[in-house]
């Protein structure tokens, strides 16, 4: 399951990226990373079923 | 006032002026949500439903919060910086993360593209008869010359109106008899099979719903938007506007993503009630999808899936292209944007043709797009 790990890369990426822009609010980059990380188990899960 | 306090004060400030004016506030949000039902999307969804029923809408519930808070974030950061996320990647990111990203985006949205195309060209197929080959050459040629010629906020109407196309998933749904009870169970109470093809599923809903293509295209609109106001700076130049832009933003992309959603849904719903009621549990693309639909709905029935594929297809073909045409771009220190005619910014353009008659030549190659999509 490349799709789901590639997008989650690049959400990594984006919020890593505007960590320097502050335009973002905590809520935002909280669901942000949740979101990645929840690609990232699910890829992980998904290779040990 | 709080930052949820205003949102909903500019959300019931647009509503209460009524819904056109709420629809011409609506942008870069709307045009991105309606491009993440893509004809490759509206496989995911339809083989949801047509492989467990109505127990999986949830999953595609359960996605609307983080897709909110991760498109919001590109777009603020384009309003903000007047720049794509490549160009942001390239400020505050390592070369190699920024490599790695583009390259994984471009090869990720020529295959979608190749995805997308082939099922345009097929269910164009179904329905007229005809060589394949030839729809493929002809949608590409169509969306690529559109996205390079015509005047950019004239295109931005064409998008915002195709993104209408998406209703014909939700007439769908008077076309098949729904059991309402048990769909409305299956979009509140999440229940996951825990073997290969329930996660494959719920992880397939997931990585269709946040795209990367779709984080990078709707930064470059809003930096694109901005260009074309009376007030061409960025953002962070004329902060005494961050409020009003950030609460458009905030009400553009949750009504772009509910939307988005919502017809994903209606997709996983109406697959459950046709094809998995009558024993379809498998397939495989967008005409299988629309063949099976056929026998138990009715022509009628195919006759607006396909149209949904086409319509659909016709916005995110512009949108895979222009996000890889955007990201290698600002990468390269290309001149970029589609408000730029063709020649102030060949390379850009010459790298949308490209992508896209690219994804048509994936449609008569041996590759498998939707294989390659779900690997």
């Amino acid at each position: 399951m490349a799709g789901p790990l590639i997008a989650a890369m690049t959400v990594m990426a984006l919020l890593t990226s505007v960590m320097g822009v502050l335009v973002v609010p905590l809520w935002l980059r909280v669901l942000g990373w949740a979101s990645a990380l929840l690609m990232v188990a699910g890829t992980v899960g998904l290779a040990a079923v | 006032m709080s930052s949820t306090e205003a949102r909903a004060l500019a959300f019931a400030t647009l509503i209460g002026r009524g819904p056109r004016m709420w629809l011409r506030e609506l942008g870069p949000g709307l045009i991105t949500g309606a491009a993440d039902d893509d004809p490759s999307g509206i496989v995911t969804y339809s083989q949801a439903g047509a492989a467990f029923g109505y127990s999986l809408g949830w999953s595609v519930i359960l996605t609307l919060p983080f897709m909110v808070a991760v498109q919001e974030i590109s777009a603020r950061l384009g309003r903000v910086t007047g720049q794509g996320l490549a160009a942001a990647l390239k400020r505050h990111s390592p070369r190699w993360v920024l490599v790695l990203m583009v390259g994984l985006l471009v090869v990720a949205n020529v295959i979608n593209l190749g995805a997308d195309i082939g099922a345009m060209a097929a269910v164009t197929q179904l329905l007229f008869g005809g060589p394949q080959a030839l729809y493929a050459l002809a949608v590409a040629v169509v969306c690529a010359s559109a996205e390079i010629w015509l005047a950019y906020k004239r295109y931005v109407k064409v998008l915002k109106w195709l993104t209408v196309s998406l209703l014909s998933y939700v007439a769908l749904l008077f076309a098949a008899h729904v059991d309402w009870h048990a769909a409305l169970v299956g979009a509140l109470v999440p229940v996951l099979s825990m073997d290969r093809d329930g996660l494959t599923t719920v992880l397939a809903v997931l990585g269709t719903t946040i795209s990367p293509y779709l984080l990078f295209w709707q930064a470059a609109e809003e930096a694109e938007d901005e260009l074309n106001e009376p007030d061409p700076r960025p953002l962070r130049e004329h902060p005494a506007d961050a409020r009003v832009q950030m609460e458009r933003i905030g009400v553009d992309t949750w009504s772009g993503m509910v939307f988005s959603n919502l017809v994903a849904l209606a997709m996983v719903v109406g697959s459950a009630a046709t094809l998995h009621a009558h024993g379809v549990t498998n397939i495989a693309s967008a005409a299988d999808a629309a063949s099976a639909l056929r026998p138990i709905a009715g022509p009628f029935a195919q006759i607006l899936f396909a149209l949904g594929i086409f319509g659909t297809g016709l916005l995110a073909i512009p949108t895979l292209a222009g996000s890889s045409a955007y990201a290698v771009g600002e990468a390269l220190n290309w001149t970029v944007g589609l408000s730029r005619r063709a020649i102030e910014a060949r390379s850009f353009y010459a790298f949308i043709a490209g992508a896209t008659l690219v994804g048509a030549v994936i449609v008569v190659s041996p590759i498998d797009p939707i294989q390659a999509l779900f690997w």
